[in-house]
């Protein structure tokens, strides 16, 4: 049983991904937003984190930049959810430390993908 | 000739012969024949010739003409005046004679010129027979010598003066020529001047020792205000000022050595400042003529560009990030039920996802189309004149139905609120109002709409008691894809548009949008639009014209209409006093005689008896006397017939109040001059409107307004066409003109209209508040 912590300030995307992640056997946690997400990443030390790079208040990179630092969810790996698909975000998600990148409109079966990839499974 | 014999008494007679040869004058005596019988001897020294070898011979023989000399005349002349003496028996003088004289042949030969007077004179014997002639003359020649010395000598003078003359003249035709290249030299220069100092970009040339050999007026300007450089600095004093401000002076500082270092470089920068604000730097050789003068650069502030380009980007990315969530919502989900087996209940639950992710993406495509239209200027609004509380009414029915948990309640006027507008735009307004309380109040509770009027405005407001907007987002509220965000609405959707195209339709109907919000209690929206109170004719001055004669009234009528007075007749005395009395015109125009009871006189003097109608101008009209009485009983003026219509129109302007001004609308469309009036109405202005460039000039011409609102697209003679010929009147130059347009102008437009209009204001982008305290402004 892995924990993924989801970010996105739109519930229908949260709403998606716990459609995609739930069946198989993964533990969601869903945040709104940046601080709320650091908050959980803290207490319930996710296997992974689904970050929403645009969301009002804190960015998505500012958040990962965050999370980079904690020396406890240095190495948590990180994907960067985001309907842009400008390189210049990609590169700036990946210098800040993001280790996949989905962006949207993603499909469910990419996203099982990435994230059984990046636990090892 | 016989000689006597000397008597020895009487003393030695003279020897005549002895004595005439030795006479001092030049003497030759010849026979009628011409033919020489004695000669004296200076005759002969002058003539170079022998007395042995002439006496005796034919005069001709002795002297013929110089053949050389071809034009020579002195032999025929002396035969015409020899054979005049012979003919007449009488001396004849003869002009000075030019006749060469044979050289002798031991001194050379040839023939000398001599010019001779001669005096030939007959002698007569006593029976007045011809004896002989004598043939006196006088060698000239050394005078006249002289004298075509003299005129040589003149002559060289002359030539002398005349050349001097001509060069001087030649010296200041050349002058004159110089002066007029310094002349169109200078001018070149100063339109040169002037056209770099009119010009945006600062130009700046630079010798090969940094030496500015030229710089415009923009360049001094952007150099203080982009990097602080004091004015008058050299170039090395530049580079700190511009080091110290540009974000990277590295880059800056190559590219300054690349041009130092290649004399050929043409290139450009583009520079962003700490400032925030970004220019670019343009540099190229400049050679003239061959010759190498220096490098000239260029320095354009992008700042505007730069700005537009990152909006656009960031636009781009908020469209794109706004599209993509529902798309990754409707594509995850179907993929979900395509691919794997759900119960009926979950399957639903995904479909119904599907199904608002779709309306959310379509109502988000349809407001973002919406709104890109208003802004670029494509819409138009069809404007009617309606009933507002019809409108609200009609609104508000289509929502009562949407919740279970709201109570809508409407405040309206008992009175139709009758309105300007874009009846569906409007409506669009509404519904995004009450959607939008209805939405952020989920708890329900208490939606109200109320109208109010109140002047010249009318007021619609929709209030909630939902979550209330934070604070500190409150100012974002009309910005586009700008939604509250909360914990409490987090779960509401939207597009984030709505707002901003309300706020686009109200301020295109010249009103205004606004809110006010607690956080946790609820907000109030309300816009406010402007409202007919009065007819047209309303806005217009009245005249009352008095007179019963109806041709002469209709005349009336047609002097005063173009300058948009509103002008009533009425056709007896008694009529006059009825209608002054109760509703006072702004002036009176009285004729005298009047079919009926009352005359002129008798009106003007109960008109000036009744309080009400007292302080109302009387102008007589008059085909008759009587200035000095119409001034006693009080009248204003007094015009006698026939009088022009400039006549009447000048004595009408001068005695009705103006107000606090007169408006011209310019227009060709109806229902943006209606929108203006009824924009402008109710602040005391008077308020004329035109159709046409035509009618406009007709209208200013027969009463110039105080100010004037222009449109520039019209058909035939256009806005721009109308400050032309209002910049050529002496008497409209000065009238202030607020120029409304909905194209977009080229820079050269904006900066003429700018010389000579006020303001320049875009049909779809100002507000109703803008446009007053424009014209207010205008007005002084």
């Amino acid at each position: 049983m892995t924990t993924v912590l989801v970010c996105d300030d739109e519930p229908v995307l949260r709403g998606l991904i716990r459609a995609t992640l739930d069946a198989d056997g993964h533990s969601l946690v869903e945040a709104e937003d940046g601080e709320q997400a650091l908050q959980l990443a803290r207490s319930v030390r996710p296997d992974i984190i689904l970050l929403d790079l645009m969301m009002p208040g804190r960015t998505g990179i500012e958040v990962l930049e965050e999370l980079r630092r904690d020396p406890q969810l240095g190495t948590t790996p990180v994907v960067m959810l985001t309907a842009r698909a400008q390189a210049a975000d990609r590169d700036a998600a990946e210098r800040a430390g993001a280790d996949g990148f989905l962006p949207k409109p993603f499909s469910p079966r990419e996203l099982v993908r990435v994230v059984e990839e990046l636990l090892g499974e | 000739m016989s000689v006597s014999p000397l008597k020895d008494d009487s003393p030695a007679e003279p020897d005549f012969r002895a004595l005439f040869e030795a006479a001092p004058g030049l003497y030759l005596v010849l026979d009628p024949t011409f033919r020489i019988v004695a000669v004296n001897d200076a005759y002969l020294a002058a003539t170079m010739t022998r007395r042995e070898e002439i006496l005796g011979r034919d005069l001709f023989d002795v002297f013929p003409d110089n053949p050389d000399d071809v034009g020579a005349t002195g032999a025929a002349n002396l035969r015409a005046s020899l054979q005049r003496v012979v003919d007449r028996r009488a001396p004849d003088t003869m002009a000075v004679q030019k006749y060469d004289i044979q050289r002798p042949a031991d001194e050379g030969g040839g023939f000398e010129v001599r010019y001779w007077s001669p005096v030939n004179s007959p002698v007569l014997d006593e029976r007045d027979r011809l004896t002989c002639i004598i043939h006196r003359v006088e060698d000239v020649t050394e005078f006249v010598k002289l004298e075509e010395l003299g005129t040589e000598r003149e002559a060289v003078a002359n030539e002398l003066r005349e050349r001097t003359a001509k060069m001087e003249a030649e010296i200041v035709a050349r002058s004159v020529e110089l002066h007029e290249a310094n002349e169109q030299l200078r001018r070149q220069d100063a339109i040169t001047t002037a056209v770099l100092d009119a010009t945006l970009d600062g130009v700046t040339l630079v010798d090969m020792n940094g030496d500015v050999l030229l710089a415009n007026a923009a360049q001094q300007r952007l150099l203080a205000d982009l990097f602080e450089v004091p004015p008058g600095s050299s170039v090395d004093e530049h580079l700190p000022h511009v080091l110290e401000r540009v974000t990277d002076p590295e880059r800056f500082l190559a590219f300054a050595s690349t041009f130092t270092n290649d004399a050929e470089f043409e290139g450009s920068l583009d520079v962003d400042l700490r400032s925030g604000r970004s220019y670019m730097l343009y540099t190229a050789p400049v050679s003239a003529e061959g010759d190498f003068l220096g490098r000239v650069f260029v320095i354009r502030e992008t700042t505007a560009e730069r700005d537009a380009e990152r909006l656009k980007d960031e636009l781009v990315a908020t469209v794109s990030h706004e599209l993509r969530t529902p798309l990754a919502g409707i594509m995850g989900f179907a993929e979900l039920l395509t691919e794997r087996d759900y119960d009926e209940q979950t399957r639903n639950r995904h479909l119904r996802t599907i199904r608002r992710e779709a309306t959310r993406l379509t109502s988000l495509v349809n407001d973002f189309l919406d709104l890109q239209r208003i802004e670029s200027g494509g819409f138009k609004l069809s404007l009617e004149p309606y009933d507002l509380a019809e409108l609200v009414r009609e609104a508000a029915q289509l929502y009562s139905a949407q919740s279970a948990v709201h109570e809508l309640v409407l405040e309206l006027p008992d009175e139709p609120i009758r309105a300007l507008v874009d009846r569906d735009r409007i409506a669009q307004v509404l519904g995004n109002l009450l959607s939008n309380a209805i939405k952020y109040s989920p708890g329900g509770g208490r939606v109200e709409v109320r109208l109010e009027a109140a002047g010249t405005s009318a007021c619609i407001a929709v209030s909630d008691n939902g979550f209330g907007i934070p604070i500190d987002q409150q100012p974002r509220m009309f910005t586009k894809f700008f939604r509250a965000d909360s914990s409490d609405t987090r779960e509401i959707g939207g597009t984030g548009l709505g707002l901003a195209l309300c706020k686009e339709i109200v301020e295109a109907h010249g009103g205004h949008i606004e809110f006010t919000s607690i956080e946790g209690e609820g907000s109030t929206f309300w816009f406010e639009l402007p409202v007919s109170t009065r007819g047209r004719d309303g806005h217009k001055r009245r005249v009352l014209v008095v007179e019963d004669d109806p041709v002469a009234a209709e005349l009336l009528v047609e002097y005063l209409a173009p300058a948009d007075y509103a002008v009533e007749v009425a056709r007896s005395g008694a009529e006059a006093l009825t209608r002054a009395a109760a509703d006072p015109p702004a002036l009176i125009c009285l004729d005298i005689k009047l079919d009926g009871e009352l005359d002129g006189w008798r009106v003007l003097v109960q008109l000036k008896a009744n309080p009400v109608t007292e302080p109302i101008p009387v102008v007589i009209c008059t085909a008759g006397n009587g200035r000095g009485e119409a001034s006693a009983l009080g009248a204003a003026d007094f015009l006698a017939k026939p009088f022009s219509a400039e006549q009447l129109r000048t004595a009408v302007a001068r005695l009705v109040p103006d107000g606090r001004g007169s408006v011209l609308v310019v227009d060709d469309d109806e229902s943006v001059r209606s929108l203006v009036i009824q924009t402008l109405d109710g602040n005391g202005l008077e308020l004329r409107e035109a159709a046409d460039g035509d009618e406009a000039l007709a209208k200013i011409a027969a009463r110039p307004p105080d100010a004037i609102v222009l449109d520039l697209m019209m058909p035939t003679v256009d806005g721009f066409e109308v400050l032309e010929r209002m910049h050529a009147d002496a008497t409209t130059r000065a009238i202030p003109v607020v120029v409304l347009t909905a194209r977009r102008l080229t820079s050269a437009e904006r900066a003429n209209l700018r010389r000579r209009a006020v303001a320049l204001l875009e049909k779809n982008h100002y507000s109703g508040d803008e446009l007053r305290a424009l014209v207010e402004l205008a007005l002084g």
